[in-house]
């Protein structure tokens, strides 16, 4: 579904860059992406998402290479691809329920199917009674919720998640590590980069590992560390 | 996507960020208001200056004195020839008795002349025919048809004709009215102009602001016009919103100014044609600041629509 084909990206401003990437990636698939900060995950969740042209190298969503797409495509690109960011980017001007309605009319749903949804998908990330607050107004674990919500909400057919755990306690880790289960269990394809070792030990799924922009190890199952 | 939701939803979002950001829209509404209130002040003026030229030259006029001695009846038989020429507007006659009432009626507070004419006990004037042109460019066809008349060319007749007098006064007000329209229009443009670049820089700051969230917008997928349309309706509520501000400001001012200059400007009352043209007034201010805002958002918005 999801193919990198010998991809780089380098930057004349920073250090991050990805040199030679080759990853397949099959529908309904889980796989983790891991590896230190600064080692290029990030990266290539940019460059699946077509916020970034590589370098060089073509990345293919199913059959079609992601960087031709024209301008006017790639709207309609995005919508297939759910995202929880790293910074969670949050609509700031928009209650917790519009954040949500707001992916829903970007794929012409109906306000009638908005108002049915959306609540559900809130209670589904424990958001039930927050629907008129304002992101400032949330912690920081209601933000990662919201932006899990929001990522769903559309049932993409990819699901990214950039660190989703990164500012949460272990109770609420392993509440998103369910959600994205869930999704997963439900034919969603799920790429998780994070470099949380309790989660990843958790999920037991496949395991991508990344180091100074390069792929060093791919187990189809395994944990943090290689198992022996 | 259906337009009409696509367009409902368009201007909702618009709708609700112009309420949401109220310092924003605040300020940037006070911005546009203040430009368009120069600017319309400024049309206002040429509006005045016109009505006041038109004034003037209505005041443009050939007299024929005639002395005290010469028979009515030959005064009347010109007065009907020469309304028989195309270039002149009326004839005007007046007799030896209206002419000294109407100086009697003039000099009514000085004392001198009251009494120098009861001194007299004679009416010293002659009667005079007043003729007007339908343009003020015609006088020279209009004199050469007054000398063409015998009575006129008569010294014993006419005691003056006083078109030269007036000739070089008109000719020179003609030059300067020109030059200070010119001037009125340079201003307006001149005006029109720094309003567009400060508002134009004003949305800029406002839709700066919201770089983040057109990012956000764009990387979940929403398409342009999603995006760029809720700023477009916002610019267009500045411009309305202005507009009728505008309308409200001008009234007392209209008001105020008509006060202290309708003599000066040969009786225009600034705010009855204010008044009388309130709805062209509306329609041009809402159409201008309209137009202002939405093609100034639409250039702010270009650069962050990149990804």
């Amino acid at each position: 579904m999801i193919k990198f084909d010998n991809i780089s990206k380098s930057y004349e401003s920073k250090n991050v860059s990805v040199h030679g990437i080759d990853l397949k990636i099959e529908k309904g698939e889980f796989v983790i992406l891991i590896g230190p900060s600064g080692a290029g995950k990030t990266t290539l969740l940019r460059l699946l998402l077509a916020e970034e042209k590589p370098t060089s190298g073509s990345l293919y969503f199913d059959t079609v290479n992601i960087h031709n797409l024209r301008k006017s495509d790639i709207p309609k690109y995005r919508q297939r691809i759910g995202v929880v960011f790293q910074d969670y980017k949050l609509l700031e001007g928009k209650t917790v329920f519009e954040n949500v309605a707001f992916a829903m009319e970007m794929i012409g749903k109906t306000d009638a199917e908005i108002k049915v949804d959306v609540p559900y998908a809130l209670e589904l990330v424990g958001l039930e009674n927050k629907g008129f607050s304002f992101p400032h107004q949330l912690s920081g674990g209601e933000q990662q919720r919201l932006a899990i919500a929001r990522a769903i909400i559309n049932q993409p057919d990819v699901l990214i998640a950039d660190e989703p755990t990164g500012s949460l306690d272990p109770e609420s880790s392993k509440n998103v590590l369910n959600i994205l289960n869930k999704i997963n269990d439900l034919g969603t394809t799920v790429i998780l980069a994070t470099h949380d070792r309790d989660v990843v030990d958790a999920s037991d799924r496949r395991i991508v590992r990344i180091e100074h922009g390069r792929i060093t190890r791919d187990d189809h199952k395994g944990g943090y560390h290689p198992r022996k | 996507m259906s337009l009409r939701l696509d367009i409902q939803r368009i201007l909702r979002e618009g709708l609700i960020n112009f309420w949401r950001n109220k310092l924003v829209s605040f300020s940037t509404i006070m911005v546009m208001t203040m430009a368009m209130v120069v600017m319309s002040s400024l049309l206002f003026m040429n509006a005045v200056l016109d009505f006041s030229l038109v004034q003037l030259q209505d005041r443009v006029d050939v007299n024929i004195y005639f002395f005290p001695d010469v028979p009515e009846t030959e005064i009347l038989t010109l007065q009907s020839k020469l309304q028989l020429v195309p270039e002149i507007r009326d004839v005007q006659y007046i007799s030896r008795e209206q002419a000294f009432l109407d100086f009697q009626e003039r000099h009514r507070n000085d004392d001198l002349i009251t009494r120098s004419l009861e001194e007299l006990g004679d009416n010293p004037l002659g009667a005079s025919l007043n003729i007007r042109a339908f343009e003020s460019t015609q006088y020279e066809a209009v004199i050469a048809a007054i000398e063409s008349e015998p009575v006129v060319t008569n010294s014993d007749f006419v005691e003056r004709i006083n078109y030269y007098d007036n000739k070089t006064i008109i000719e020179r007000l003609n030059q300067f009215t020109g030059v200070v329209r010119l001037i009125g229009y340079a201003v307006v443009v001149f005006f029109s102009v720094v309003a567009l670049l400060v508002i134009l820089s004003t949305m800029r700051i406002a839709i700066f602001a919201a770089k983040k969230e057109i990012r956000i917008k764009r990387l979940v997928g929403a398409e342009h016009r999603y995006v760029r349309g809720p700023f477009l309706v916002m610019g267009g509520m500045y411009g309305l919103v202005s507009a009728i501000l505008t309308m409200l400001v001008l009234y007392p001012m209209t008001r105020w100014i008509g006060n202290y200059t309708s003599s000066f400007f040969g009786g225009m009352d600034i705010a009855s044609y204010y008044a009388g043209n309130i709805l062209p007034i509306f329609i041009i201010l809402v159409t201008v600041g309209m137009l202002i805002g939405i093609i100034s958002s639409r250039i702010a918005t270009k650069k962050y629509l990149k990804i």
